[in-house]
């Protein structure tokens, strides 16, 4: 990032403290489309995604004094509404069970896989997953936690998120075998 | 963040796919987050004033004039660059601003340590979206001008003020399970309990189980899906019939709120337990006369079926006593097929042997 850029990017998070009308709709403007995405991500539905929306902003505007202009703002603004989506799910208290340990070790697919499915058909196709397919799926192939984070985050055993990505990787080659619209070329 | 270490083509499809996209988000949403957010700053604006006007009050009382000016300038500046702050042309002011609050923090670090943890708190419950660091920051100036000016006479004042706010933020704002979950995982009293479990079958149908879980207050138990209220010490016995028989089992190690769960799958070879004897002696001398299959559990419906060496039926049913129409059978070797079903069993199973016949006489 240039330093011009960056000089910005810190007035506008001093103005967005100072609860300047203007910074903060440039804040939103600037940030709401990627972090819908994620929050998409995170929930079965858009209801709830709107939800998620307006409570990480709140937060992020909230948290933003804490913020050192030392790494990148997307990416913590990122982690504020990842930290966010799995307080709601934490709250769910959801049960996740292990699952087919055995199969856990010997998956992995060859080849490369390629969709007509647009963006959001794929999106959607995650959102169905159960909850604790889709968070495990999300903060292991997206933010790319290891397994023994997730386990910490989730508070559920190593082996359990290992199911669960398993599970979740499962489901969704399968939809998009149904789909008729995958093929993979075998390397 | 840890790396992957495994290298997955859907990982890398739904990366590729998902990673920068950024759909329109809902418009109407942005005035909802000003709102919420600045809907605080107008409440606490409100509170500001109160307490400004509070300061005044006294201020004339105890007749501090010097500083009693200096304060007062303070304040109303403070207070004229927040309205001034919405439009968007005033930068001097707003540069001023900054230079304000740099003076205020620098003149009252003491404070701020103060006041720092109480922000914290706050943040910390930031799940109730009214709170907002704006109220802390305005708040701390508030207190450093009451302190400033009047000293340890200005405490009343000050910690109705603080009472105040505490009360609104604490009690009436935030409903009471939230607060007491909050403040529960802020405790961390509670650790993660790991569930984990050995078994192993013992010769007379026994199993035996050895609890291995962690950080565990509780644990229940449950039998192929279905919890029961047994507490398990370290074996417990399986009925002989199949009717009772364990599949699965399932432990679930709970401690406060947070749970684990241990799956296995155990089941019992029935089956291989099952012994058709291969030599058959019915010599009329009391030990092993007739030919029969005891299972070591209940069955629904057994049969046992002797086929000579050409695989003809010459006996069907229980038990054999060695005869062919009623003439005893000759020496050698016959099959024996028994079938058997118990409750559990969709369809009957079949076990195969072959016995030898031997009359000793």
């Amino acid at each position: 990032m240039e330093v011009e850029e960056l000089k910005s990017q810190a007035e506008l998070i001093k103005a967005c403290i100072d609860s300047d009308s203007r910074a903060l709709r440039k804040f939103y403007d600037i940030f709401a489309p990627k972090m819908y995405g994620v929050c998409l991500r995170y929930t079965e539905n858009k209801d709830d995604a709107k939800d998620l929306l307006h409570d990480g902003f709140v937060k992020a505007i909230q948290a933003l004094k804490n913020f050192r202009n030392e790494g990148s703002l997307e990416g913590w603004m990122r982690r504020i509404f990842v930290n966010k989506a799995l307080e709601n799910i934490r709250s769910q208290k959801i049960r996740m069970t292990d699952a087919g340990l055995d199969l856990v070790e010997n998956q992995g697919y060859d080849g490369h896989i390629d969709s007509n499915l647009s963006k959001e058909e794929i999106l959607s196709e995650i959102q169905k997953l159960a909850t604790g397919y889709r968070t495990v799926l999300n903060l292991y192939v997206m933010e790319g936690y290891s397994h023994d984070e997730i386990a910490e985050m989730l508070q559920i055993s190593v082996s359990t998120s290992k199911s669960q990505l398993f599970r979740a990787r499962q489901i969704l080659m399968e939809k998009l075998k149904q789909n008729n619209q995958w093929e993979t070329t075998k390397k | 963040m840890g790396n992957n270490q495994e290298i997955n083509p859907l990982d890398d499809f739904l990366r590729e796919q998902l990673e920068d996209f950024a759909p329109l988000p809902p418009a109407e949403m942005f005035s909802s987050i000003e709102q919420t957010v600045s809907g605080n700053a107008s409440q606490v604006s409100s509170i500001l004033s109160k307490g400004i006007l509070k300061t005044i009050s006294i201020l004339a009382v105890s007749a501090v004039v010097v500083t009693g000016v200096l304060v007062y300038n303070n304040s109303t500046s403070t207070s004229e660059t927040k309205s001034d702050f919405s439009n968007p042309k005033s930068e001097n002011i707003h540069k001023n601003i900054h230079e304000l609050d740099k003076d205020a923090i620098n003149a009252n670090v003491s404070n701020e340590e103060i006041n720092a943890t109480v922000a914290q708190s706050n943040i910390s419950r930031s799940d109730n979206k009214q709170t907002s660091f704006n109220i802390d920051k305005k708040e701390e100036k508030v207190n450093v001008n009451l302190t400033n000016v009047v000293g340890g006479e200005n405490e009343k004042e000050n910690k109705p003020n603080e009472h105040n706010v505490g009360k609104k933020f604490d009690k009436n704002v935030i409903p009471k399970e939230n607060y007491k979950e909050n403040n529960n995982s802020s405790n961390q009293n509670y650790k993660q309990p790991k569930s984990l479990f050995n078994y192993e079958w013992l010769d007379d149908n026994k199993l035996m189980i050895t609890n291995l879980s962690k950080n565990a207050l509780d644990y229940i138990w449950l039998i192929n899906g279905k919890q029961t209220d047994q507490k398990f010490e370290d074996i417990i016995t399986v009925k002989d019939d199949r009717e009772h028989a364990i599949e699965k089992l399932s432990l679930i190690a709970i401690n406060g709120s947070y749970r684990d769960t241990f799956i296995q799958s155990i089941k019992y070879d029935f089956d291989s337990k099952i012994e058709i004897a291969n030599v058959f002696t019915p010599d009329a001398d009391g030990i092993n006369d007739t030919y029969k299959v005891v299972p070591p559990f209940a069955t629904e419906f057994s049969e046992i079926r002797i086929m000579d060496q050409q695989f003809t039926v010459v006996f069907t049913g229980k038990e054999w006593d060695g005869t062919i129409n009623g003439k005893p059978a000759e020496n050698g070797i016959y099959y024996v097929v028994y079938t058997y079903k118990t409750k559990n069993m969709d369809a009957p199973k079949t076990k195969n042997q072959m016995i030898k016949l031997i009359r000793g006489n």
